[in-house]
């Protein structure tokens, strides 16, 4: 029932807003489609894509031409006919306002409702959230979508139907989660005839249907003729309903008429503001050159004339020209690239939102003449990934806030200039809200330092732009603020895609041996005593002592609770257990256990230390090996270098897979005739206290205190600060009932109880 | 490092320690309950109160991208044009003639009649104005004055003082709350009637409204002296902050009685009683020295006006059709005087014999109700004089308070629609949402009546019009605001003696 409530809510405050807005600055972009509804109503079918009274022409699909004349019917019916008249001039009043204001709104409510049918009834969409926190996360998805800032200053302001279109889009996404496969190539085509620029996310569903929906295998080719046809006709039906009335109306000349509307090819390699992408940054660096070489008079330049803020083809003064199938081959080629790496690095596991992100990404990054709105193509897909995989939300929030920057300029007379900054800075927030309560993790995972940096970088820009630059130049130099925007924010696009790409891919073999390379590099250093650490050589020095242990969700391993448990020593008294959540950003890799916790773990112990100085122990205890380790570099031995506070290992488990490496298998009998000694001698000395010395194999870094009747008991080794007769000493002190090390057993059980209650739900009592 | 393994044979050896007595650690254990903190709790609220505000701030200038009061409707225009005008009058003209009628200032167009803070604050946004551009101000040439760059300035003037008067207090009353949902924190701190009437049809009610609500937080922690410093400021904003005079002098005086030290509490009152009066005088100085106080009293109480101005849901407009066949009019201010005292005096009677917080902000409310019912010359915005203490109320009476402000929204309409924002019904329909999709327990009752007040305000837009009764909707709804607002004062009322039998 909550979710009723919620999308109730959010429709009513997102449409009452929309229609506070309707007295605001409208684009040209208005008399385009006031326009085309004219057209589409007052002239007949043939000669739709011949118009050109006003100077506005129809140059969107037939669909869109199709949706343009419903609008005028309606217009008709409510005796709006003052918004049905061509006109070379354009017309403006308060009711062709309304009721196109209205349109956008009703449009709106629409794709309001398939937010909500894919955010509550996407089978895929939480399945990577703990159970207890996947109603938030449908939640989050819901109201991130249908509030999109992109869509408010596109759609509510400048003057777009944006969000038709990505009601569409996401009704695709949504047949597809659910494994309707036809259904989501249908809609995808029918969108195509609404907006050709959908073509961004064309290849994106190619790669993901070969791998998902043939099945693709040589083996099977006869078995796919079938599903080829149904595909087929799925994706034709929309193309024939679309053309086919035009041919039955002029023939081939109809669909010429068509082609030449569609794909005009003199508009120029970058649009009068310059979309944040890679020709931003090309048309730079010809602008740098030229500068430099006239400087130094090398040669003879044409001065640069795509600093003009028209929609024009230009060529470049120093670098070469680039011409529109050059830049399709680039496209093409680093979509196959990014898409074939993701269809083998993945295959199992890749999610189609992720196809279409990079799809978008690789088409807005390459593509000829990109707007800057064509940014909500790919905030779209990137917000619902995210939502899908917690660990992209930094990205995702990075992402908005590029759109934001790049969108600015769309609006710029006075309160429009207010209104954008306050959209971009409530979505920034509601964002921060909303994913912060689907992973529960701190603010500092969402909004990382150098993120917030780069902020703080383009916001100064964007203030100079705003207020100081006409009053700083007057008139002078009117394309500089907008291109120093561009600019920074083609740059932080490019880091974005970096990072994007590094998290995607870089997860496999790079990533891992970045991580061993980094690890081992620690551990030498570890051994070497370098690192600084408050050592402890007497039991004297022992006041306070520690322990700490995680718990991880269930449906994301990498969603864990870290508890700290404060004991005083040695008359064991609970102090207190701090716990917070952690989203672990490393893999698991057998013998570099370390790389996956140490470092969250000491990050964690040093933050609640800092924040709570009377805290601070003397001994952390670790659930895990210190030197009892094939490199003699435990879990305990990198949490106690990298916190400062001496450290002890203590196991629950044995594990001697690198003792039998180091000593050669064939005496793998004598060390396992060893630990059966060792358990028959704790049989002997149950209720005694003191320890067995693992001295089977020396040097001796490893002491059992307690031995069960299987591998289980209590094994001590010291970590880093300490040594192993110390830590002996006082693990022997910390045992209750003769079982376990009290400290360690406080964290784990309060880890375990947060994780059950707000992360996975209370499927079995404890 | 090269391990070596030892012989075969090699046993292990048990080495034992000396260890204190276990039973020792089981009674320690038992001592002290230990601190347990999980930090992954939203337990901190600033991130959702930034939200709000970022919210909120589109909301205001989402609005006031609308028509202002009077907007290009010459030759009065409306409250806008009157804001323009003080700013005019302040900063051309010495203070001795702000608020005398004479050959640079017509008192008929738009005159003065605030008390003398609202013209400090005017004449300090006219400095600010002459210098941005002088025509904004100029004496007598810049009457109706309308741009772009006039109206983003005068709209930032009235979104501004929201962040620096009116939300501080509210938002430290949130917050301090023990546990408050964040819907209700957000209903609250979106109420949309005194958004649409500062921000859209041009006042400055945050900055009075701000004062009123910071007078409560003081008094509250037993600063009454700054409290009370502070209920002067905002009494000499606006003077209908009388409205609230009542409840605040009976919390004041009933919390300065101590039975045991008669001389004490004579002494605390007589102490408060100075402060108010020296920041009286500190405040009306500039008009006693230039001896012009008396002028300045006639235009801030007109009494010469009538009962009400336009459809408000007073009692004395709601019921005309019956009242105006009474003869009245000889005794009406008597009469309306004693049933104001008549409306507040249960609520305050309470108040001087238990001043509890909750009982406080019960009587702010219930006599803010009965002076806009039964007081003179009330105004269709002043219902806001009884809505923001009401705001206080909303945990307490989370489904009496929502429907109270919903009806307030559906009151103000009628000064919407002339005002040319109509538009503004989808804002009070939104706030009518998401408060009955997130409150409970729906009362069906109030979600039908509040849909009737809203039939009634989509006739007022497009019902057919009546030639004999030309007002008839705005009728219906004064009507239809008045009813529930009795209603709403004698539950309150009510309220305070329930309370008080409970204890």
């Amino acid at each position: 029932m909550g979710e009723v409530q919620l999308v109730l809510a959010v429709t009513a405050i997102l449409i009452s807003f929309k229609c506070l807005l309707i007295p605001a600055y409208v684009s040209t972009d208005f008399e385009v489609h006031r326009n085309w509804m004219a057209v589409t109503w007052q002239r007949p079918l043939c000669e739709w894509y011949t118009e050109a009274t006003s100077e506005w022409t129809l140059d969107y699909p037939p669909f869109f031409a199709y949706f343009e004349l419903g609008l005028a019917s309606v217009a008709h019916f409510f005796g709006f006919d003052e918004c049905l008249v061509i006109s070379k001039t354009p017309r403006f009043s308060r009711r062709i306002l309304i009721f196109q204001r209205f349109s956008v709104i009703f449009c709106d409510i629409l794709y309001i409702a398939v937010c909500a049918l894919y955010s509550f009834r996407s089978p895929r969409l939480v399945s990577r959230i703990p159970k207890k926190l996947q109603q938030n996360g449908r939640e989050a998805c819901f109201v991130l979508l249908a509030s999109l800032q992109a869509l408010i200053i596109c759609d509510s302001i400048h003057f777009q139907y944006n969000s038709m279109l990505t009601a569409i889009f996401l009704m695709s996404l949504f047949f597809i989660d659910t494994e309707r496969y036809l259904m989501a190539a249908l809609s995808y085509s029918i969108l195509l005839n609404f907006k050709h620029i959908y073509v961004y996310y064309a290849l994106g569903y190619v790669f993901y249907y070969l791998v998902n929906y043939f099945q693709f295998s040589g083996n099977v080719l006869l078995a796919n003729t079938p599903k080829a046809i149904s595909l087929a006709i799925a994706l034709l039906i929309p193309f024939c309903a679309s053309i086919f009335p035009f041919i039955h109306a002029s023939g081939v000349q109809g669909l010429q008429n068509i082609a030449t509307r569609l794909f005009p090819v003199s508009r120029g390699l970058t649009h009068a503001y310059w979309a944040p992408n890679f020709w931003a940054l090309y048309n730079f660096a010809d602008l740098c050159l030229y500068r430099v070489l006239s400087l130094l008079k090398i040669g003879k330049f044409d001065a640069p004339t795509y600093t003009s803020g028209l929609v024009q083809e230009y060529s470049h003064s120093v670098l070469p020209n680039v011409s529109p199938m050059g830049t399709l081959c680039l496209v093409v080629i680093s979509s196959m690239i990014v898409l074939t790496g993701l269809v083998i690095r993945r295959k199992d596991s890749a999610d189609f939102s992720l196809f279409a992100v990079f799809s978008a990404f690789c088409f807005f990054y390459f593509g000829y003449h990109v707007h800057e709105k064509a940014i909500i193509l790919v905030t779209v897909p990137m917000t619902v990934f995210a939502i899908k995989n917690p660990k992209y939300h930094s990205i995702l929030i990075h992402l908005t806030c590029i759109a934001s920057f790049s969108l600015f300029p769309l609006l710029f007379t006075p309160f429009e200039t207010l209104l954008k900054y306050a959209i971009c800075v409530s979505y920034f927030f509601i964002q921060l809200v909303f994913l912060k309560r689907v992973t529960l993790m701190p603010l500092s995972d969402l909004i990382p330092t150098r993120h917030v940096a780069s902020w703080l970088l383009m916001g100064m820009v964007e203030v100079y732009n705003t207020f100081l630059h006409k009053w700083l130049w007057t008139s002078r130099l009117p394309f500089a603020p907008l291109m120093a925007i561009s600019i920074l924010t083609a740059i932080e696009l490019t880091g974005l895609i970096g990072a994007l790409i590094w998290s995607t891919f870089g997860d496999g073999i790079f990533e891992i041996w970045w991580a061993k390379a980094t690890c081992q590099i620690r551990e030498r250093l570890i051994r070497d005593s370098t690192y600084s650490v408050q050592a402890v050589e007497d039991l004297d020095d022992v006041k306070l002592v520690a322990g700490i242990d995680t718990s991880a969700a269930k449906l994301n391993s990498d969603m864990v609770y870290i508890s700290v448990s404060f004991w005083t020593y040695p008359d064991l008294k609970h102090v207190a257990t701090i716990s917070d959540t952690r989203m672990l950003e490393l893999p698991y890799i057998p013998q570099y256990l370390a790389v996956r916790e140490a470092e969250v773990m000491a990050d964690f112990l040093k933050s609640v230390i800092t924040e709570r100085p009377e805290l601070r122990p003397d001994v952390i205890l670790c659930d895990g090996f210190g030197e009892f380790h094939s490199r003699g570099c435990g879990m305990a031995c990198h949490v106690g270098a990298l916190s400062g506070i001496a450290s002890i290992g203590v196991a629950k488990n044995l594990t001697l897979h690198h003792t039998y490496e180091t000593i050669g298998m064939e005496n793998k009998s004598k060390v396992d005739s060893f630990v059966e000694h060792c358990r028959e001698v704790y049989k002997n000395n149950k209720t005694s206290p003191g320890f067995i010395p693992f001295d089977i194999v020396e040097p001796v870094v490893l002491n059992i205190l307690r031995m069960g009747s299987s591998m289980n008991g209590v094994f001590v080794s010291a970590g880093y600060g300490i040594d192993l007769e110390l830590s002996t000493e006082i693990c022997s002190q910390l045992l209750l009932n003769n079982t376990t090390i009290e400290p360690i057993r406080a964290a784990d059980l309060e880890s375990r109880r947060l994780v059950r209650e707000n992360f996975d739900g209370n499927e079995k009592l404890e | 490092m090269k391990e070596r393994i030892k012989d075969k044979a090699w046993r292990p050896q048990f080495i034992k320690l000396n260890n204190p007595d276990t039973s020792k650690k089981i009674v320690s254990q038992k001592s002290k309950k230990p601190e347990i903190v999980d930090l992954s709790s939203p337990g901190n609220n600033d991130l959702v109160t930034i939200s709000i505000l970022c919210v909120l701030l589109c909301f205001q200038l989402a609005i006031s991208l609308n028509p202002h009061s009077g907007e290009s409707q010459p030759p009065m225009y409306g409250d806008y044009e009157a804001q323009r005008h003080w700013m005019e009058i302040t900063v051309n003209l010495p203070i001795e003639q702000w608020y005398l009628n004479g050959t640079h200032n017509d008192l008929l167009y738009w005159g003065l009649d605030y008390p003398p803070i609202t013209a400090y604050h005017h004449y300090l946004l006219g400095v600010i104005s002459n210098k941005i551009n002088k025509k904004w101000v100029e004496l007598t040439t810049s009457r109706g004055y309308e741009s772009i760059a006039h109206k983003l300035f005068m709209r930032l003037s009235a979104i501004i003082p929201f962040y620096i008067f009116y939300l501080p207090p509210l938002i430290f009353y949130f917050t301090r709350s023990k546990k408050m949902s964040p819907i209700l924190y957000a209903l609250a701190l979106l109420y949309p009637s005194l958004l649409v009437i500062d921000n859209g049809h041009f006042q400055y009610n945050s900055i009075s409204l701000g004062l009123f609500l910071a007078t409560y937080m003081f008094l509250t922690k037993n600063f009454t002296i700054i409290g009370s410093i502070l209920f002067v400021a905002a009494l000499n904003y606006k003077q209908m902050e009388l409205y609230h005079a009542l409840p605040v002098f009976v919390f004041i005086l009933a919390r300065s009685i101590n039975k045991t030290q008669l001389f004490n509490s004579f002494r605390r009152i007589l102490t408060i009683g100075l402060f108010v009066v020296g920041t009286f005088l500190i405040i009306w100085l500039p008009f006693l020295l230039t001896g012009t106080a008396k002028d300045v009293i006639i235009r801030v109480f007109p009494f010469n006006r009538g009962l009400y101005e336009d459809k408000v849901a007073s009692f004395w407009c709601a019921f005309s059709f019956i009242l105006k066949r009474l003869p009245l009019q000889s005794v009406q201010i008597y009469i309306s005087t004693a049933l104001v005292l008549a409306g507040s005096a249960p609520s305050l009677l309470v108040l001087f014999l238990r001043p509890t917080e909750k009982q406080f902000r019960i009587s702010l409310t219930a006599t803010g109700l009965s002076f806009f019912l039964f007081s003179f010359h009330v105004h269709e915005k002043t219902i806001l004089l009884a809505a923001v203490p009401a705001l206080l109320l909303i945990s307490e009476y989370t489904s009496l308070v929502i429907w109270f402000l919903n009806i307030t929204n559906i009151s103000i309409f009628s000064l919407c629609v002339k005002d040319n924002f109509a538009l503004s019904l989808s804002f009070f329909f939104a706030y009518f949402v998401v408060s009955y999709a997130y409150t409970a327990p729906r009362k069906i009752s109030h979600i039908l009546t509040i849909l009737i007040g809203f039939a009634i305000c989509i006739l007022e837009l497009y019902g057919p019009s009546n030639q004999r009764f030309p007002h008839i909707y705005q009728l219906a709804n004064a009507f239809f605001s008045c009813v529930h607002f009795i209603y709403f004062l004698l539950y309150l009322s009510f309220a305070s003696f329930e309370k008080t039998k409970k204890e």
